[in-house]
């Protein structure tokens, strides 16, 4: 077991030093110190990226090394500007919902939820029941979809080439439902301001009730058997990559990342972007199911390393389940939009709302002059945070580790880079 | 005499000509081909090159592919790569670098930072290589095309692509029907003549030849393909009616009759409780906020381009009392300063450079105001609603 040294990183200051971040003090060094290498080193300075085979999309870490070690990193998101925000500006209301579906790609129905809540604020216009409640199912597969993908790539991240299959194949499963749904297997463009595209047909709710048995009885203690109780994958991620709370807060990290670190905080249940609403967003408040926090790895490792995010991410697994089957069994008959549904629809005003995306809270200002387009459209995006957090986390670790760390962290770089 | 005719008949046709001296050689070659020789004939129909067609098929069954996944597109790959659309089953096997990989698959939008990216990792492949652009992204830009300052209209603007898929993003099945396709091109070999490279002109690229001697490409670039923007009516925009009291429960009150004795401070009626302040209060009352009243975390720092002044808005967090909070306050355009609160919060270092990026705002005591969505070098504000929109960069064009 090794031992564990809790200092204060100290922050490298030679050449190739990044000045992003502030003088920490809340991050703990938990690796045995390598010993002393008795030739002479010199740091260097290797780019990891843009092209690299962790699939984390295009963005580039410039890291100086000391040896294995990592003494700093700067993170480049320049790789995946793709003009969201112009593209936004300039289309009617329908025509943004694909580009917010681009942003997190791996759970797009997460995405455009902000953006239609937003402009439903903006409208006044109520959601119907119906409609609130598909989405949540939807959002809900969506982030259990999501999830099945993070656990792969951490996994081949973490060297175990086997999990990704299982996991995609259970994906394979929820898309298949998202496009008997949707019609579309990745990206969906399903919200619309004031409810949802079109119905649910009909067996669904059978289908997806027999697809629940399967993953909650069969593949998530299958993942636990093959991934999480490996020996290499609990050495590999229970010591580092510490976040405590207030790295979380200075740095503005939700979702999954902050609950690993130990604080219960999920925009489904605590929800500050409107004073009505006090508990939740939509109807989420109907739903009975638990926020997993992180626990430390049962007290053999350290709270808000990665084991803690993974394991989180696992339990959120569960917990959307149970929430699914909550909204199948409760789910009200009704139109599915808001009628009468205009051509285009023409708000005014300026509204911020955020949800609680796969990844984090993603959320979306929306100025509106009372035209058919936006006026400005800015997205903050949960992995536009934990991205700028690594300069802080990655010091004195070892380069693999420094990979395990990233693919934890689970950012998708086109939400990052817009 | 006749000199000797050489026939041109192969597998004996040899030995015909040799036993003829001198004279002409009348002998029907049909009759003098034997059973071995005609043999030899059908097969050499069929297959003219033997060797070839082996390696062809060789290479064909065993493309290893570079995973240069950039967007959605990365998600269908892997997904084709792995349990229901196996890829392995056709000997296409993901590599990391592309010095070992035979096929460049781009998945994905290609900004224009990414381009000269794009053509070092190409010309890292070794010959024979093959590019799929996959994806309507990367056939053409796809839906970032009409108001893309920053995206390449398509991956054939950097490097020569043999097939393109569309889709957005293309099914696995159509991803594979671009596999199978790309090799019966290996088979047969037309590999190489399918190549499509374009100017920046969109034009097919050709080499230029003047007086024998290659010249350049042609530098003026002619197509112009964006979208007319929408005109904006900042004059229309509904910001909200002043109100007495910051929000609406008794903690959102009385943090507001606090701010109203230590600030000059305005409150706004919109759904999240709206504090409207002059720039050079923000820095002190966020302060304020996050020492006494415990707004530990910043949750967005946005600007918006308002035609004379560029307006600010910072939403902050309580987490402990559940409390949001909005700061509005504006700049003008011409002297777009306001100090930064990156000291304060961590996270709002990043989100600062995102607005200095986008619309030229410059946050004074920032530890390291640069670009951080585009490269450095990019000249402009693009939010800005009078954004110059420029036509190349190094050497690469959006049109």
């Amino acid at each position: 077991m090794a031992q564990l040294d809790v200092t204060p990183a100290k922050e490298y200051e030679g050449p190739g030093a990044t000045r992003l971040s502030r003088e920490t003090t809340h991050v703990v060094t938990v690796r045995p110190t390598l010993p002393p290498s008795p030739e002479a080193t010199e740091p260097f300075v290797v780019n990891f990226g843009p092209q690299h085979p962790s699939m984390h999309g295009v963005f580039r870490l410039q890291a100086v090394l000391d040896g294995e070690k990592v003494l700093s990193v700067e993170p480049f998101v320049m790789y995946m500007h793709r003009n969201f925000a112009k593209h936004v500006e300039n289309k009617e209301y329908y025509q943004a919902v694909p580009y917010y579906d681009r942003l997190d790609y791996c759970a797009s129905m997460t995405e455009e939820w902000p953006f239609v809540m937003a402009v439903e604020q903006l409208l006044d216009w109520p959601v119907p029941a119906r409609a609130d409640f598909i989405r949540v199912i939807l959002c809900e597969l969506n982030r259990m979809a999501s999830h099945c993908l993070t656990f792969g790539t951490f996994g081949m991240d973490v060297g175990a080439m086997t999990p990704i299959f299982y996991t995609f194949k259970q994906r394979e499963d929820i898309l298949d439902m998202f496009e008997w749904v949707t019609g579309a297997r990745l990206l969906y463009n399903y919200f619309v301001v004031g409810g949802v595209n079109q119905d649910l047909p009909s067996g669904f709710a059978d289908r997806c009730r027999s697809f629940l048995d399967q993953f909650e009885k069969q593949f998530l203690p299958e993942l636990l058997d093959f991934l999480i109780k490996n020996e290499i994958y609990y050495e590999r991620s229970c010591l580092i990559g510490a976040m405590t709370p207030e790295l979380c807060a200075q740095y503005g990290i939700t979702g999954p990342n902050l609950r690993g670190a130990g604080v219960k905080w999920d925009l489904r249940k605590n929800y500050p972007y409107n004073p009505e609403i006090k508990k939740g967003y939509s109807v989420y408040d109907q739903f009975e199911f638990d926020v997993p926090i992180g626990d430390a790895a049962g007290g053999r490792g350290v709270l808000g390393s990665c084991w803690d995010r993974m394991m989180v991410r696992y339990h959120e697994m569960r917990e959307s389940c149970r929430i699914v089957r909550q909204a199948l069994d409760k789910l009200p008959q009704g139109p599915v939009q808001h009628l009468p549904m205009p051509r285009t629809v023409y708000p005014n005003g300026n509204a911020y709302v955020a949800t609680e995306a796969a990844r984090g809270e993603l959320g979306t200002r929306i100025i509106a002059d009372g035209t058919d387009r936006p006026y400005r459209a800015h997205v903050n995006s949960p992995g536009f945070n934990a991205i700028y957090a690594l300069p802080d986390l990655c010091r004195n670790i070892l380069v693999a580790d420094l990979i395990a760390v990233v693919g934890s962290l689970d950012f998708v770089m086109g939400e990052v880079g817009r | 005499m006749t000199d000797q005719e050489k026939i041109e008949v192969p597998f004996g046709a040899e030995r015909v000509a040799k036993t003829a001296h001198g004279g002409v050689v009348k002998a029907n070659l049909e009759d003098t081909l034997t059973l071995l020789d005609r043999i030899k004939l059908q097969i050499h129909k069929l297959i003219p090159n033997p060797a070839k067609e082996l390696i062809a098929r060789a290479q064909a069954n065993s493309i290893w592919m570079l995973t240069f996944g950039l967007a959605c597109c990365a998600i269908e790959m892997m997904a084709t790569g792995t349990a229901d659309y196996d890829l392995d089953r056709l000997g296409i096997i993901p590599r990391g670098s592309p010095r070992q990989a035979d096929l460049i698959i781009i998945a994905g939008t290609l900004p224009i930072q990414m381009g000269d990216q794009t053509a070092t990792v190409w010309e890292q492949m070794p010959e024979p290589k093959y590019s799929i652009a996959m994806g309507v992204c990367a056939t053409d830009g796809g839906p970032y095309t009409l108001y893309g300052y920053s995206v390449l209209p398509g991956a054939d603007r950097k490097i020569p692509v043999n097939l393109y898929v569309t889709g957005c993003p293309p099914r696995p099945e159509a991803l594979l029907n671009s596999l199978v396709e790309l090799r019966h091109m290996i088979e047969r070999r037309e590999v190489h003549a399918s190549r499509v490279l374009l100017d920046a002109n969109g034009k097919p690229w050709r080499h230029h030849y003047v007086n024998g001697v290659e010249v350049g490409q042609p530098e003026e670039v002619t197509l112009k393909r964006w979208g007319e923007l929408h005109p904006k009516q900042v004059e229309k925009i509904e910001w909200g009616a002043v109100t007495p009291e910051l929000g609406t429960r008794p903690e959102q009150v009385e943090l507001g009759n606090r701010l109203k004795e230590r600030f000059q401070v305005e409150f706004i009626d919109n759904p999240i409780p709206s504090v409207k302040l002059a720039a050079s209060e923000l820095r002190p009352l966020c302060r304020y906020l996050y020492d006494t009243e415990g707004f530990s975390r910043i949750t967005t720092v946005s600007a918006t381009d308002l035609h004379g002044r560029i307006g600010l808005s910072y939403v902050i967090e309580n987490r402990e009392k559940g409390m949001a909070l909005a700061l509005e306050t504006s700049v003008p355009t011409e002297q777009p300063e306001i100090d930064t609160v990156s000291d304060i919060w961590a996270g709002a270092n990043s989100q600062e450079r995102s607005e200095y990026d986008m619309l030229g705002v410059v946050f004074k005591g920032h530890p390291a105001l640069k670009r951080i969505l585009l490269p450095d070098d990019w000249v402009g504000h693009p939010l800005r609603h009078d954004y110059a929109w420029p036509t190349t960069y190094h050497g690469a064009s959006m049109y």
